[in-house]
């Protein structure tokens, strides 16, 4: 067991990423709280669809990983934001409709224009390429992202709860959620290079679905949220480590794991009560 | 509550158009209501009742004429600080399995203008445990929202809506989803609220519950169809206009009761099966 533990950290490239992964993890959960409240776990989805474009279209003209989807993601979380505010069109529409145009977009210029991008990598992450940037980027989202939350805590859970109610107390209901759709965006762009664009949606849903199973309080729930998506994050990139497969699927089916025993704790719970 | 060097009119409307965007709602309506008044707004589905409460509240617009809350025009997202408006929603219109308790829920009545980041601090703590206490619902602090009935929910709103300090009411369908002890019991801490001076605007469907209890009736269907004492305002050629059908109004006590003749029907039709009584209470 110890040698399980301390063998992958003898090597350079594991502590870097289980930094990251550490950091990525415990931001993912994070995030998971107000994405899965809000019920909007499919931006999750749609916003890695644009990473795809963006990294896309950024690598066939020769602009760094992290620039393009950065542009592609903002600009799909603005564009989401727009799109649902007009009367007659569904949040989920807005966000089908802004991301998988992103989407198509980077797969047409792919298409058009060669390049050397390991798709594979970008899909499903890659644990041997997490970089100094990397965790840099990391660092830096976490401290905005922990920041925001913490100041705009109570007006948050407000908004998530009750958006009407919480307009009528004075909260600026429309900047809080274009914040949480902001933030969401820089999270998932965080997450590219450990987690894969393809599985960052997993990642920002199961840490609180997995919390909201066991804790009744909002702040137990919020802190069990982030510890899930941390120690996730940590099992999987032993897993990736071990078993040599992508970093991506490992986190997400180590999280799937933990949301399952959960899920089958409540519910022998619940039949126990109802006995 | 905030109750002293409150202008006259808390609420004031003329000749307004009430929608979403550019999508009006209601339109013409001229409305004035004076500080401390109790007032019930009437109408069928879809007549623009909750339309009416969301201007109040900062969530629908105000596409033409003019409108004051406290005297003053209110700013979009400013509502509440500027006027003390707090709201009560309809029960059915949250997630009950969203991670909150009950005193969670009445402190986020303070969210807007709590300083402490990012919990609550030692004072608004201690303000909704008194809030609880005095909605009587003080034991189930703790208690999910999920595992609250329908009346206790209503309370617990109501001790949100008091924690923001308010001077004005407004309660969409209170009377709905709750049974008839716990109506009782929630028009008697509505009484007592206007009592102590709050400006209370509730929406409903139960004519007969507004006719019996509150001294004003305002009837929506897309604009004001009339507006006064239960009394003297609720006729047949009022209630034809308001819901587009005809009920029968009868008078009991010096009160009006209204009847749904179809209700009566129908309740004619199947005494021949099960003897029932006519339902009077609920249109």
């Amino acid at each position: 067991m110890r040698e399980l533990l301390l063998t992958p950290l003898g090597y350079q490239f594991f502590q870097r990423a289980l930094v990251a992964g550490i950091v990525i993890g415990a931001l993912c959960g994070a995030m998971s709280v107000p994405v899965t409240l809000r019920r909007m776990s499919y931006i999750g989805h749609g916003l890695a669809h644009s990473v795809i474009g963006g990294v896309a279209i950024g690598v066939a003209f020769g602009v760094n990983l992290y620039i393009g989807a950065t542009v592609a993601t903002v600009t799909a979380a603005l564009l989401i934001d727009r799109v649902s505010r007009r009367a007659g069109v569904h949040i989920d529409a807005a966000i089908g409709i802004v991301t998988t145009a992103a989407f198509a977009l980077g797969i047409v210029v792919l298409a058009l224009v060669p390049s050397q991008i390991n798709l594979e990598a970008v899909l499903f992450g890659n644990l041997l390429g997490v970089t100094q940037g990397d965790l840099t980027l990391a660092g830096t989202v976490s401290a905005v992202t922990v920041t925001i939350l913490f100041v705009g805590y109570k007006r948050g859970i407000f908004t998530l709860f009750d958006e009407d109610v919480a307009r009528a107390h004075g909260v600026n209901v429309n900047a809080t959620i274009l914040t949480i759709n902001l933030l969401t965006a820089a999270v998932v762009v965080a997450s590219v290079r450990v987690l894969g664009a393809l599985l960052i949606a997993a990642a920002i849903v199961l840490p609180a679905a997995t919390a909201q199973l066991v804790t009744r309080r909002f702040a137990s729930f919020s802190l069990l949220a982030v510890a899930t998506g941390t120690v996730t994050a940590i099992i999987g990139l032993y897993a990736s480590f071990h078993f040599d497969i992508p970093s991506g699927p490992a986190v997400v089916l180590a999280g799937t794991v933990l949301f399952t025993l959960a899920y089958v704790a409540g519910a022998r719970n619940s039949l126990k009560a109802s006995r | 509550m905030t109750t002293s060097a409150q202008p006259m009119v808390a609420i004031e409307l003329t000749h307004a158009t009430i929608g979403y965007g550019h999508m009006p709602v209601l339109s013409n309506v001229t409305l004035n209501v004076r500080a401390g008044e109790f007032v019930g707004i009437v109408g069928p589905s879809g007549a623009g009742k909750t339309t009416l409460l969301k201007l109040f509240t900062g969530g629908a617009d105000l596409i033409e004429g003019r409108f004051t809350l406290n005297g003053e025009t209110p700013r979009r997202h400013k509502t509440a600080r500027n006027t003390a408006v707090a709201y009560v929603p309809q029960l059915d219109r949250i997630d009950p399995s969203f991670p909150l308790t009950a005193k969670e829920v009445v402190l986020l009545g303070g969210a807007a203008n709590s300083r402490k980041v990012p919990w609550f601090s030692r004072t608004e703590q201690l303000r909704a445990t008194s809030l609880l206490e005095r909605l009587g619902i003080k034991e189930l602090a703790y208690r999910r929202v999920s595992e609250l009935s329908g009346g206790q929910r209503q309370r617990m709103f109501v001790a949100r809506a008091l924690f923001h300090d308010c001077s004005v009411l407004l309660l969409d369908e209170p009377t709905s989803g709750v049974d008839l002890a716990t109506r009782a019991e929630m028009l008697q801490l509505l009484g007592e609220l206007h009592h102590d001076g709050l400006t209370v605007l509730l929406t409903t469907h139960d004519l007969n519950f507004v006719a019996a209890h509150l001294p004003r009736i305002v009837c929506v269907n897309g604009t004001v169809t009339a507006d006064g004492k239960p009394g003297e305002i609720l006729s047949v050629d009022v209630l034809q206009r308001t819901f587009g059908h005809t009920l029968t109004v009868l008078n009991i006590n010096d009160r009006p009761v209204v009847i749904d003749p179809k209700r009566i029907e129908l309740h004619s039709a199947l005494a021949h099966q099960t003897p029932v009584a006519p339902d009077v209470t609920a249109l």
